[in-house]
């Protein structure tokens, strides 16, 4: 296989789709955020952020931890260590693959 | 991608082998998608200076410090303590202000329109912190030294029968230098509240070339000594920076509205 589809053969697939990739790019970021912030920014809608966010986690990539702020509830998202470590090698892969 | 000169040298071989390959426009391709990942993850920096509220902060800061200072000498002698007491308030009021500002646009103006986010605060930032106090306290003491004549001929011009020759209303050429550095130093100040924010508003690029000749203008155009020169200049600075604060938070409201609550 030539190296260049080999790079690209090797992109991680739950970043490497574009709603995820703004997700994770947007987290990596900040120290965290809530849900609200990701929905402004994205400009998705709550759904579709929601089902990306599970897929997220799923791959243990984004913590989710509910929480109260006063009376508010609240969902405070952040990227894990590992979340990080996938995020910076999937740039460096991006830019190998090219 | 952490060390920098290996990323430069892998650069530089990525460069040669796309040229080699003639995949120049791939290459091209490819940095621009890092470019637009690296401007996603800086986009929410944006949030510590979109809605004005530092600019007003900062303005509220420099505008007590002149209203304090105004307030010494305007306010008369029949008011006693009450002049050092109105004095001392609108000192401690421009030291709150940025600190209070900064807290009450958080929860009550971003907070419920934009959302809650937190920075990470890595070692880079502790270090920017630590070299601005260094190089803030060098500059106060040189400031201090530079200004100490002037300060002194100020305060024998205040006693009676000094049997100095005090010589109100004249400044020396170092301290009208000084004065006159307020400006470049709160423009520089002022870019760097406004980094992103800029952008969005080119009329900002004119503020700060008004904050930056104003206080030059005043100098040269105002008669009196440091202090007395000093007190329209921070008005003015004050006053700028207060204005632009609060347009762009009038903006950010005009243009942010809070999210509209779930139907039942």
């Amino acid at each position: 296989m030539n190296e260049q589809l080999r790079a690209i053969s090797e992109l991680d697939r739950v970043i490497h789709e574009p709603g995820r990739l703004m997700i994770v790019a947007l987290l990596a970021g900040v120290k965290e955020c809530d849900f609200l912030f990701l929905l402004h920014e994205t400009e998705m809608n709550k759904g579709n952020l929601s089902s990306h966010l599970a897929r997220l986690e799923e791959a243990g990539y984004v913590e989710i931890e509910k929480t109260y702020r006063g009376k508010v509830p609240m969902t405070l998202l952040r990227l894990t260590r590992n979340g990080r470590t996938v995020f910076d090698e999937y740039r460096e892969r991006l830019m190998a693959a090219f | 991608m952490k060390n920098p000169i290996a990323a430069f040298v892998r650069l530089v071989r990525t460069i040669e082998r796309a040229k080699r390959e003639g995949r120049t426009s791939e290459l091209v391709r490819a940095a621009r998608e890092q470019a637009k990942l690296q401007k996603l993850m800086q986009r929410p920096r944006r949030y510590e200076t979109i809605n004005g509220t530092g600019e007003m902060g900062w303005g509220l800061f420099i505008l007590c410090m002149a209203l304090a200072s105004y307030a010494s000498v305007i306010l008369p002698d029949s008011m006693g303590p009450w002049r050092s007491g109105i004095s001392g308030l609108l000192f401690i009021g421009g030291m709150c202000a940025m600190p209070v500002c900064l807290w009450a646009s958080k929860k009550f103006v971003t907070e419920p329109r934009v959302g809650y986010v937190a920075f990470r605060r890595g070692k880079a930032w502790w270090l920017g912190i630590i070299i601005a106090v260094v190089v803030g306290g060098m500059v106060s003491l040189i400031l201090s030294r530079l200004l100490r004549p002037e300060m002194i001929r100020a305060a024998q011009s205040q006693i009676p029968n000094a049997g100095v020759a005090a010589v109100p209303g004249i400044m020396s050429p170092t301290a009208k230098i000084i004065l006159a550095g307020f400006g470049p130093l709160n423009a520089v100040f002022y870019l760097m509240m406004n980094a992103v924010s800029i952008k969005e508003h080119r009329w900002k690029w004119l503020v700060m070339v008004l904050i930056l000749l104003g206080p030059m203008g005043i100098c040269f155009m105002v008669p009196g000594s440091f202090i007395e020169v000093s007190r329209p200049v921070m008005l003015f600075l004050g006053l700028m920076a207060l204005c632009s604060g609060v347009v762009t938070l009038g903006w950010f409201l005009r243009h942010h509205q809070p999210p509209a609550p779930e139907a039942a």
